[in-house]
């Protein structure tokens, strides 16, 4: 475990471990945090997590680590890594298993005051119209060659089969499409498990809330998002289910003699790798590009279920019930870009897990509503606390690969949650805050619970303090749905 | 994962693995499991291994219908995977990506 006199304060919320701390690191990890969040980055295994991915071959710049870090599996849970194009490598475990786990804001012109009356009504509609739990199927099954279309249109093609608006693509990182997906790069287990999951949340930490915009901090930028003091808004909290754990599953299992054919040695078996411009590289790009299609599509036909949701909930209680989209990002993805490293631009695969991509003003790809603002960073708390809608800023192109958190973060494990909480009483004790919960699981809420997390608030202070994201909005939740 | 099986039908699975090594094949068979879960909705618990050893394993599992699933599992991984011979037998912790 490591200790904080092996860290380096280099500016108010960055630390360094530099590469000399030990043999085989490539590169320094930097982690952003204050003093207590510091305390907290070292109270599990993330940190030395994070050393591990400063040994995979081929990085540039620092490993990075956000203030909303936690343990994961090889990487850790907040962590960015760049390695260099072509020739550098790609870890599905520096990914994650929920390949394009992300998170979409549609924004109302709903307020609180209109709706209040009929909150319970729009959480048995959410509930009833967006599948969520264990093993639960969608509203949109299909055979694996349109499965094979989805994977190749993404969002794209939910808009061809009338479950999307233009501009909802439009205001979704990459238009809801990653280009060079190969879905004959993706086994047929896992083409099974994604038939009939398209359109559902899942359990876990996945989620539908509706909130109210609490504060506003930017008053051009929560214009042009449509975010209005006192009205709602939804967020919707989910990735790639099934489809992409298995791809991340079958990638993980065949690199593992990958490594060996390539000579790479490595501190952990989940940060197994392949070169970038190798064929079992290749294809599981290839593979992972499918597999973020499929989360733009599901949280794309989910977003229509809500809207469905709202309309019958709201028509005729409140004026204008429709959804309008503000942004969809991805938080477990890998991403050909170019940044400037030590001066010089360089094409590197940005890897990001629980990481949010947060590209500055001016920077192409983003839409042209956003373009001179900067991206929208959506960061959702826990069901109990603030969520955040921020901008990627200059400093964040500076320093972190144009990336920025992406949570409040886990302090606590799920099975300490739920010894510690029940989830009945956690249920009722939100709901007397004003918040109405429909879940499935009650122990799967007692893991959720918002004493699991860290404090949100902080996080957002410590990414904007180190100049890698601003302030928009800051929302709390009045309808939270869980699996 | 916390389910509930139907006593029957009871449908029997032929299943063989090969892997590089122990800690592989381990994933590797608990994927099997939990791809017969979620796809197949259904469950075992009884295995009677045919053959095993530290590369290979042949195996006859006992299915029953999944009635109710408590507890969603997305990945088997190999975080801080050692597995470790006591006796005849063998220790290892497995962690669960859920």
């Amino acid at each position: 475990m490591l200790r904080k006199q092996d860290l380096k304060r280099i500016s108010a919320f960055r630390w360094e471990i530099p590469a000399s701390f030990r043999e085989g690191m490539r590169v320094p990890v930097h982690l952003f945090a204050d003093d207590p969040l510091l305390e907290e980055a070292l109270g599990d295994k993330s940190m030395e997590q994070a050393v591990n991915t400063a040994m995979l071959p081929g990085l540039v710049g620092q490993v990075l680590v956000m203030p909303d870090v936690h343990q994961g599996y090889g990487f850790p849970i907040g962590g960015v890594a760049a390695s260099r194009f072509p020739d550098g490598i790609i870890s599905p475990g520096a990914i994650g298993y929920d390949i394009n786990c992300g998170v979409r804001l549609l924004a109302s012109r709903i307020t609180l005051d209109q709706a209040e009356s009929f909150l319970d009504d729009l959480a048995d509609a959410l509930y009833r119209n967006c599948p969520s739990g264990v093993g639960v199927s969608g509203h949109v099954k299909v055979s694996v060659k349109e499965l094979e279309r989805v994977c190749r249109e993404g969002a794209g093609w939910a808009l061809k089969q009338g479950f999307a608006r233009p501009v909802d693509l439009e205001r979704t990182e990459e238009s809801g499409c990653l280009t060079g997906a190969d879905p004959g790069a993706v086994s047929d287990r896992a083409k099974q498990r994604g038939r009939t999951q398209l359109g559902t949340l899942g359990a876990g930490n996945h989620f539908i809330e509706v909130d109210v915009i609490d504060q506003i901090f930017h008053d051009q930028a929560a214009a042009v998002m449509g975010l209005r003091p006192g009205h709602l808004a939804l967020q919707i909290h989910c990735g790639s289910r099934g489809f992409g754990h298995q791809i991340c599953s079958d990638y993980v299992r065949e690199f593992q003699s990958v490594v060996h054919k390539y000579g790479i040695k490595l501190p952990d078996r989940e940060l197994v790798c392949a070169p970038l411009n190798s064929p079992e590289g290749e294809r599981y790009l290839g593979a992972m590009a499918s597999a973020a299609n499929y989360a733009f599509c599901n949280r794309q036909i989910l977003a229509h279920y809500a809207r469905r949701a709202f309309e019958e909930a709201l028509a005729g209680k409140v004026k204008d019930w429709d959804l309008y989209q503000v942004y969809d990002i991805a938080h477990n993805m890998g991403k050909i870009e170019t940044h400037r490293v030590a001066g010089k631009e360089v094409k590197v695969c940005v890897h990001r897990k629980g990481a949010t991509r947060a590209f500055g003003p001016g920077f192409k790809g983003l839409p042209d509503t956003y373009r001179s603002l900067g991206q929208p960073v959506l960061v959702p708390g826990s069901m109990g606390t603030a969520s955040w809608v921020l901008l990627g800023t200059e400093g964040s192109m500076e320093n972190s690969f144009g990336s920025s958190c992406h949570g409040a973060g886990r302090v606590m494990s799920r099975r300490q949650a739920k010894r510690e909480v029940w989830g009945e009483d956690l249920r009722s004790e939100l709901e007397r805050d004003g918040i109405h919960i429909r879940a499935g699981s009650m122990p799967g809420l007692a893991e959720e619970a918002p004493q699991a997390y860290k404090d949100v608030d902080r996080v957002i202070e410590v990414v904007v303090g180190a100049g890698i994201a601003a302030k928009v909005a800051r929302l709390r939740p009045v309808v939270v749905i869980k699996g | 994962m916390g389910i509930s099986e139907a006593e029957t039908p009871v449908h029997q699975h032929a299943l063989t693995l090969k892997a590089d090594d122990l800690e592989i094949l381990l994933v590797s068979f608990l994927e099997e499991i939990l791809y017969c879960v979620e796809t197949g909705r259904e469950a075992t618990d009884e295995i009677v291994f045919e053959t095993i050893d530290t590369c290979s394993l042949n195996a006859a599992l006992t299915c029953r219908p999944v009635l109710d699933i408590a507890k969603e599992i997305k990945a088997v991984t190999y975080h801080g995977l050692e597995i470790h011979q006591s006796g005849d037998s063998y220790e290892t912790v497995i962690v669960f990506d859920v």
